[in-house]
């Protein structure tokens, strides 16, 4: 779970002031507001990596996919399995999952492939499955239906309905249908 | 007069002269030496200038930015005054090592520098990333030296173009001199101020024949660079 | 707008060139050590005022400067090296020739050497001291082969002591001046530059023709240069009369006397 308590983001140029909330666990928590509003903002400070006012208050390791991720100049396996080697976990004992979700999200053939040849949709996959294999408690998503066609999405609704039984998911959208179809909660970001 | 100079570059590469040989091998040595010596110091320089967050970070860009662009001969002047002045019990005045020295100073910042314009951006991404997903301090150096690589290679391959190419500072510390410190540019200026445009055109042409044969190795290595 | 003030600033190039033409100005292309000496800069407004021609001073090593002559790159040539310099008129390059004035090589050094004559100094050097050779066709260093070769010496020989520059002198005096060591100089060279040499006067003798250094003037054939000549022909003229060969020998460098005309 997430509870925002008094938080407030400082820019040069403008402070934006975040409604105390509380993120419930198993569940998906839409944010929604107009573009610029902050809920980026909000996802960062959330991520622990922008310093903020106030308090947050997590239920454990909170990790960020972003809209335009970056990815390592390795193979998609390799970058997926990345979190599990920094924490000393055997990658042998989640390769059944990794196929089993690289197989639902349409990667399988790619998975030996260089990250850096795939294409748009591919990549935003291989970030999400790279920012989900980890089982963080926190999973925190920036747009992430940007570049996947229909299919695709709704492959990311599946997962993101397996996913929420073990996680606090809170993901930023303008797909509406998307929204509508996975949101339990729904937070609203500026006035 | 080019095709006299590309005769007499012929000649002179097959003539067995020793002395011409000996010219090509310590331009070589000396800039290799240099660029490799800088290259750990300036890479690392050069990422933490990069992600590195603190005071005066504007002001040390500033600074890292216009030593890159030291004239040379600049460079050699600051390195043949400390030979003469503090550094002279070290008796480096005419020497290769002055030579490699002043070379090492000339190219670490544009390691560094090169560095920082080519990756900054790309480096704060992968450290953003790395972080959010969970990567300690110790993973992040190793992960940010990997996916910087072609920027590395790159900024080294830079820094040696210059280095070999240069002449104000190899000739105000080396001096030129015969058998010890004269190198492939120091020879051009010097047959050039002779009047012997042949040979300078020769050498000229070497120079140029040596930069090109290191790339067409290199592109062995690096399809993503030279496809 | 913009069109016609392009045009206007083309036309406006073009005159400006075409007004620095040959015939306003006289290009002399001389020697580096005659350049040191600063003669040049002292003598020549005379000239400019005289005779209302400008004139430009290209100052490199003897064997560039014999290159630009032949190249026609050049009006006149002031040099001192009488092998390349016969050489340059027997082949038909040059129109006129003269020669002039002469001074003297020294061998300059950190410590004076208890030396009686030039073989002895050199006897002093050889295999002993750090000795720098210009090592750049100049005539001050083919003076210098020519003096090693008259006393005996294999120059192919010589050690690490032996330090050839490939520079001008002053590169090569103020390598000298650094490391100690030795080399040979022309006096103008090394008057101009007393003030800031760690070295000083090593082995000197004024009266041995063997350390005496001719200066002459040659005035590039005009076929070769292309024009008429004419400036050239004046500056020929006025640098070697009597009042100018005068002033030439009246000049001081620090002090000094440095060329000596040779009808004294």
């Amino acid at each position: 779970m997430v509870r925002l308590k008094n938080v407030a983001v400082e820019y040069p140029a403008l402070r934006i002031a975040y409604e105390d909330a509380l993120f419930l666990q198993n569940a998906v928590t839409v944010v929604t507001g107009r573009n610029g509003s902050g809920k980026t903002t909000l996802l960062k400070a959330i991520g622990g990596l922008i310093a903020h006012e106030g308090e947050i208050e997590k239920s454990g390791f909170a990790t960020i996919h972003f809209q335009d991720p970056v990815l390592f100049d390795r193979s998609v396996y390799k970058n997926i399995v990345y979190p599990l080697e920094i924490r000393g976990r055997d990658a042998r004992g989640y390769e059944k999952r990794i196929l089993e979700y690289a197989r639902l999200m349409g990667l399988k053939e790619k998975l030996h492939e260089n990250a850096k040849n795939l294409s748009a949709g591919q990549k935003m996959k291989t970030s999400i499955l790279r920012s989900v294999i980890f089982e963080p408690e926190i999973l925190l998503l920036d747009e992430p239906t940007t570049y996947l066609d229909i299919e695709s999405i709704e492959e990311l609704k599946t997962l993101v309905c397996k996913l929420k039984e073990k996680m606090t998911i809170i993901l930023v959208c303008h797909d509406q249908a998307f929204n509508e179809a996975v949101a339990d909660e729904v937070y609203h970001v500026g006035g | 007069m080019i095709s006299e100079g590309l005769r007499t570059a012929f000649e002179l590469l097959v003539s067995f002269d020793w002395e011409i040989y000996q010219i090509i091998l310590l331009s070589l040595v000396i800039s290799l030496s240099a660029t490799l010596a800088a290259g750990v110091p300036g890479v690392l320089f050069g990422i933490l200038v990069s992600i590195g967050r603190f005071k005066g970070k504007r002001l040390v860009k500033v600074l890292l930015f216009t030593s890159m662009g030291v004239p040379p001969v600049v460079m050699g002047l600051i390195v043949l005054l400390l030979a003469i002045g503090p550094l002279r019990p070290l008796d480096l005045v005419f020497t290769r090592t002055a030579m490699f020295f002043a070379q090492f100073l000339l190219v670490l910042p544009i390691i560094a520098g090169s560095i920082v314009i080519s990756s900054e951006k790309t480096q704060v991404r992968v450290l953003e990333t790395a972080t959010t997903l969970g990567a300690r301090r110790k993973h992040k150096v190793g992960l940010l030296v990997r996916e910087t690589k072609p920027f590395i290679f790159m900024s080294l391959i830079l820094a040696f173009s210059r280095a070999i190419a240069e002449v104000g500072a190899v000739m105000l510390v080396g001096g030129n001199i015969k058998g010890e410190t004269r190198v492939m540019t120091t020879f051009i200026a010097m047959n050039t101020s002779m009047g012997q445009f042949g040979t300078s055109i020769a050498m000229g042409i070497i120079l140029l024949f040596v930069a090109f044969l290191i790339h067409l190795a290199l592109s062995r290595f690096r399809r993503d660079f030279y496809g | 707008m913009t069109k016609s003030l392009l045009g206007l600033t083309a036309v406006l190039s073009l005159f400006l060139a075409l007004a620095g033409c040959r015939g306003e100005r006289v290009t002399i292309v001389t020697t580096t050590s005659l350049d040191n000496s600063g003669l040049l800069e002292e003598i020549l407004p005379h000239f400019e005022a005289e005779h209302g021609i400008r004139t430009r001073i290209v100052a490199v090593g003897t064997g560039a400067a014999i290159q630009m002559g032949r190249l026609g790159e050049t009006d006149i040539l002031l040099v001192h090296d009488p092998a390349l310099e016969q050489e340059f008129m027997d082949e038909g390059f040059g129109a006129l020739r003269q020669t002039i004035v002469y001074n003297d090589f020294l061998i300059v050094g950190p410590d004076a050497l208890p030396a009686k004559t030039l073989a002895d100094a050199l006897g002093l050097i050889h295999g002993n001291l750090t000795f720098y050779s210009r090592g750049d066709d100049s005539g001050t260093h083919a003076r210098e082969l020519f003096l090693w070769e008259t006393f005996g010496y294999d120059i192919d020989g010589f050690g690490g002591w032996y330090k050839e520059t490939g520079q001008g002198m002053g590169s090569t005096m103020n390598m000298a001046s650094t490391t100690a060591g030795y080399t040979l100089t022309d006096r103008g060279t090394y008057l101009a530059m007393r003030a800031n040499l760690h070295i000083g006067v090593a082995y000197e003798n004024p009266e041995d023709e063997g350390l005496h250094n001719l200066y002459s003037i040659i005035k590039v054939s005009s076929e070769i240069r292309g024009g008429d000549g004419e400036a050239a022909r004046v500056f020929f003229d006025w640098f070697t009369s009597a009042a100018t060969v005068n002033m030439i020998g009246e000049y001081r460098v620090d002090g000094e006397r440095l060329f000596i005309p040779l009808e004294e």
